[in-house]
């Protein structure tokens, strides 16, 4: 359990559980298994502060962010916004609910619908809360495209006609309609050129200060996240694997997936790359359908030991203050007592199975 | 960037800014296949629609005298299509049987495809067991071959002009049901709509507003390629004797029933109805294939 | 800086464009650069700025709107844009190489990865089938997959994207080739899978004393990989030089700039991100002024006057501007973040 911060918490998160059924059959679909996108996650996100949830593809965070969004339901657990469980709540209930928490995806192009004006899209939140008709919204519209600093006249274009950087602003001043307390910012920067990337990091940042935003910076780019998040969750195969505040992450890594994570990170300067450690993961990720059983890292661990590690599940434990982590060992390999070793390399080689539809 | 985004750039800075659909009718109108398609088509509409002022004759009144010499006159200065086996200018036949072909081809496609539209949502979007269902039964649909099927469908029926439109429009539902459901299916996984979740927009809004206007593209292209199909069945259904059953109707497919032992001796009444239909099936495929270049989602800008 | 040994492949004034209906768009407005045996040179840009169009180029396989408008690639003696096809399938694979971004799309879905690899090698030398299956299996093995004679019947979607990714590799180097391109081939992978790629060309590469041209967007790939390295914006090259000197005394203003903008994970203390405004220009207009001068906090008034070229500031050294930022200013903007 993350810490606790008693009513300052705007989202909690508990024990939340987010599979998906693999289903398969001739005539009739069975249920065979599941993907565990997020299995057993618990956290808190404090009024105001920017957390920051990293892992590579397949970890879970994106599911998790949705989750929280209730855009999908979670399997188990429960999450709690500004106190209120909103779990199992059904469409009609959370629409109220929706004006508070929004999101900004990855994809600039896909998270616009190409048929509909930037105008239509900025004011449909306004017009699906009946904040205002379309007619009325023309002038918040007009504010909104200010704020995230795009002309006025965008209103009446088209998204292909903008750039992906410009089609994030749109993304965003469509999620900022209704004032929202909380944002859930999903790979908002990935699919960015560099030079347009530091923009949007800048404007995120401003808008948060500004409008007193709540974020879930969700991204796989341990740079950026180091730079806008407060905190920082890592995950690992639908666990988090360690919590930790923003500016210890890269001096203090606890959880050996963690460290080699962030030895894995091209930093842009010849000699400091050149003078790393770098600690080499082998092999795949393994397949969320069929995690590798207690420490789910274990499989490629370089610290793992004969002990524990492929027997009891390590739970998120706290270490020092704001730092958690998953790992029974975590004292002793900060101690230096336990070294990297080499791991035998295990590669998936079945394709991923078919998926059917995520729980909505 | 790979070779394919390279190539979707540059067919993006091909085409002209503002909304998507004046792009794609800016493709298609400078595409020259699908320009000469909307030529002709738009003149056999023109004749269609016209036909009492441009049929020079009666495609009912028979001229017995005329065939004196046997049948049957080719074409000649005062019968630019001869005549047929009863008389009749062929074409002031040719031109009202226009009406009857493309009439039964619209009336039916769009039966087909409102049908077939509808399943199609419902399947795509609710998905579960509603979606296997419908599906199984537009499997098992599709696995009769068409035009056997309308026959039978005729043979219930009784012939007759609406009995065709009926049986044609009924082929037609599975596949735009199945088509339908894939682009929905499609289209549900977008960033968009997951954003309009967020949002909070109601589900029949989703599918009214973001779903099915981004869904209709291929669908659109397949409507319109089965319109020639339709065509052509329905002349078939009319070879048969399945058609309109008074036989002064000037339907094409009809105009071919009698005429296989004319063949030798006056070709012109076998070749004349069946290019009419030929013609009008080749200008609506080339205008379905200008469609699906127009409006395929590749080429969209970047 | 160690004596540069002489050129495999060299490269002078490239210029490509591509004709489409809005115009023609200047993709490459006239690069120079050359690679000797066991370098690795890097071709650092962001989207648009005319990187990958230049390899495409080189081997001849631009789309079909594209056409090489100038300038000569010199391999051997011949010039590589002036060959037929027919000649340029043979230096394809076999002088050079070049490994893709994404491996799903490179590579065949319906053909086996033994195959697709035994392909390459049946194109250029006169082997029986067993022998080729060895071969196959022998560089799926040097390139790290397991079991590698039972992942010859496997077909590519099978393989994870780190997997296909080697598959690649091993394609790309059946035949021994000299020059390899390798055009953002790991953007598409996570973070560590990137790492092991990384590695993996590093090793092949010393191996084989083959060269590397490394396109890229990513700064940091470079300066793990790279001993030179060449910034392009805007179809030119801005500044060109060793990895060390670009990354420690930035002169172009477009380096400083992506230097200042990119986030560190060893930075320490919270300093907003300098961006560089505005966005890319478009490319429909040939270059008649600096490229970079609307986004430019140092721009003189040359800069919207004329093209600026390449000029030596320090051995090795090239940049291509009309006021180059001076030397320690990277450093002293760095010392304020990074501490």
């Amino acid at each position: 359990m993350a810490e606790s911060a008693g009513d300052g918490a705007l989202v909690t998160v508990e024990n939340v559980r987010v599979w998906f059924p693999i289903k398969s059959g001739i005539f009739l679909d069975r249920h065979i298994g599941d993907i565990k996108a997020v299995d057993d996650v618990s956290l808190e996100i404090e009024r105001g502060e920017t957390l920051g949830l990293v892992g590579e593809s397949g970890c879970g965070k994106s599911t998790l962010g949705r989750a929280i969004l209730r855009l999908y339901e979670p399997t188990a657990g429960r999450v709690l916004f500004d106190g209120q469980d909103i779990t199992h709540l059904g469409e009609s209930e959370l629409r109220p609910l929706r004006r508070r928490m929004q999101m900004i995806f990855q994809d600039p192009f896909a998270s616009l619908n190409p048929r509909h004006s930037v105008g239509r899209i900025v004011s449909e939140p306004l017009r699906v809360h009946r904040v205002a008709s379309r007619r009325e919204s023309g002038g918040r519209v007009r504010e909104l495209l200010e704020v995230v600093g795009l002309p006025a006249d965008a209103a009446g274009r088209y998204p292909h006609e903008f750039s992906g950087g410009q089609r994030q602003r749109i993304g965003l001043a469509r999620a900022l309609a209704l004032n929202p307390d909380f944002i859930v910012c999903d790979e908002p920067v990935s699919a960015l050129d560099v030079s347009i990337q530091a923009q949007i990091v800048n404007l995120l940042e401003s808008l948060q200060r500004d409008f007193e935003l709540t974020y879930l910076f969700i991204a796989h780019d341990l740079a950026v996240v180091r730079h806008i998040s407060d905190r920082i969750a890592v995950m690992y195969l639908g666990k988090i694997v360690e919590v930790s505040p923003a500016e210890e992450l890269y001096e203090n890594p606890l959880h050996p997936y963690t460290i080699s994570l962030l030895s894995a990170v091209p930093i842009p300067d010849p000699e400091v790359e050149r003078e790393r450690e770098t600690i080499l993961l082998v092999g795949d990720l393994p397949s969320p359908a069929n995690p590798p059983p207690a420490c789910r890292f274990h499989t490629r661990c370089p610290f793992v030991q004969e002990t524990r590690c492929r027997d009891v599940e390590p739970g998120l434990r706290k270490l020092e203050g704001g730092h958690w982590v998953a790992c029974h060992w975590a004292e002793d390999i900060k101690a230096g007592a336990i070294q990297p070793h080499e791991v035998e390399a295990v590669f998936e080689t079945q394709a991923a199975p078919a998926v059917s539809e995520p729980p909505v | 960037m790979s070779v394919a985004e390279l190539e979707a750039r540059e067919v993006a800075l091909e085409a002209p800014t503002g909304g998507l659909g004046r792009e794609a009718l800016y493709r298609l109108t400078h595409n020259p296949g699908a320009l000469v398609g909307m030529i002709i088509l738009g003149l056999i509409v023109l004749l269609a629609i016209f036909a009492p002022l441009i049929a020079p004759y009666s495609p009912t009144e028979q001229n017995l005298d005329a065939l004196q010499g046997g049948c049957c006159p080719g074409p000649s200065a005062e019968h630019w299509f001869g005549l047929d086996e009863l008389g009749r200018d062929e074409l002031s036949r040719i031109a009202y049987g226009a009406r009857y072909s493309l009439l039964i081809g619209i009336v039916s496609v769009t039966v087909g495809f409102v049908l077939g539209s509808i399943l199609g949502a419902i399947a795509g979007f609710v998905g579960g067991g509603v979606d296997s269902l419908i599906m199984r039964i537009v499997d098992i649909w599709l696995a009769i071959p068409g035009f056997l099927m309308a026959i039978g469908i005729v043979a219930l029926l009784g012939p007759g002009l609406n009995q065709i439109m009926i049986a044609i429009g009924i082929i037609n539902v599975p596949i735009f049901a199945r088509l339908l459901r894939g682009s929905v299916l499609g289209q549900r996984e977008n960033d968009f709509v997951l954003a309009a979740r967020s949002v909070g927009v109601r589900k029949r809004a989703i599918l009214a507003s973001h779903i099915l206007p981004n869904a209709m593209s291929p669908v659109i292209v397949t409507a319109t390629l089965a319109l020639a199909t339709a065509i052509i069945d329905a002349a078939g259904l009319g070879f048969l004797g399945l058609g309109p059953q008074d036989p002064a109707t000037p339907e094409w497919g009809t105009m071919l029933t009698n005429t296989v032992r004319f063949l030798q001796t006056a070709p012109h009444l076998a070749i004349i109805p069946g290019l009419a239909i030929v013609i009008t099936a080749i200008s609506i495929n080339l205008i379905g294939d200008g469609l699906r270049e127009a409006l395929d989602p590749k080429m969209q800008s970047r | 800086m160690k004596t540069r040994r002489e050129p495999l492949l060299s490269v002078e004034d490239l210029r490509v464009e591509f004709w489409t209906r809005r115009g023609t768009v200047y993709a490459v407005n006239g690069i120079s650069f050359g690679i000797a045996p066991g370098e690795t040179l890097g071709i650092v840009g962001e989207s648009g700025c005319g990187k990958s169009v230049t390899s495409l180029a080189l081997l001849g396989i631009l789309p079909r709107a594209g056409r090489v408008t100038g300038g000569t690639a010199t391999l051997e003696g011949r010039d590589l844009l002036q060959l037929s096809d027919s000649q340029l399938r043979r230096i394809r694979g076999r002088d050079i190489a070049m490994i893709f971004q994404d491996p799903m799309t490179s590579l065949n879905p319906v053909l086996t990865i033994g195959r697709q690899i035994r392909e390459a090698l049946e194109a250029h030398f006169d082997l029986g089938k067993a022998e080729a299956n060895e071969r196959v299996a022998e560089l799926l093995d040097r390139v790290g997959i397991p079991s590698p004679e039972a992942r010859l019947k496997d077909y590519p979607h099978q393989f994870s994207g780190g997997m296909r990714q080697r598959a690649m590799i091993a394609m790309a180097l059946a035949c021994e080739p000299r020059i390899l391109i390798a055009d953002e081939p790991t953007t598409a992978l996570d973070v560590t899978i990137q790492a092991q790629i990384l590695e993996l060309l590093r090793e092949l590469v010393a191996e084989r004393d083959a060269a590397l041209i490394l396109i890229t967007h990513d700064l940091g790939v470079v300066a793990g990989m790279c001993e030179r390295v060449n910034v392009m914006y805007a179809g030119m090259f801005v500044e060109t030089g060793a990895a060390q000197q670009l990354f420690s005394r930035p002169r172009h203003p477009y380096t400083l700039g992506l230097l200042q903008s990119i986030p560190r994970l060893d930075a320490t203390r919270k300093e907003a991100l300098r961006p560089i405004e505005g966005a890319p220009r478009d490319m429909l207009r040939p270059p008649s002024a600096c490229p970079f001068q609307p986004r430019c906090r140092y721009a003189v008034e040359e800069s919207s006057r004329e093209v600026p070229q390449l000029r030596e500031r320090e051995p090795g050294h090239f940049v291509a501007c009309f006021n180059p930022v001076p030397a320690e200013e990277w450093q002293k903007t760095k010392a304020a973040a990074v501490g």
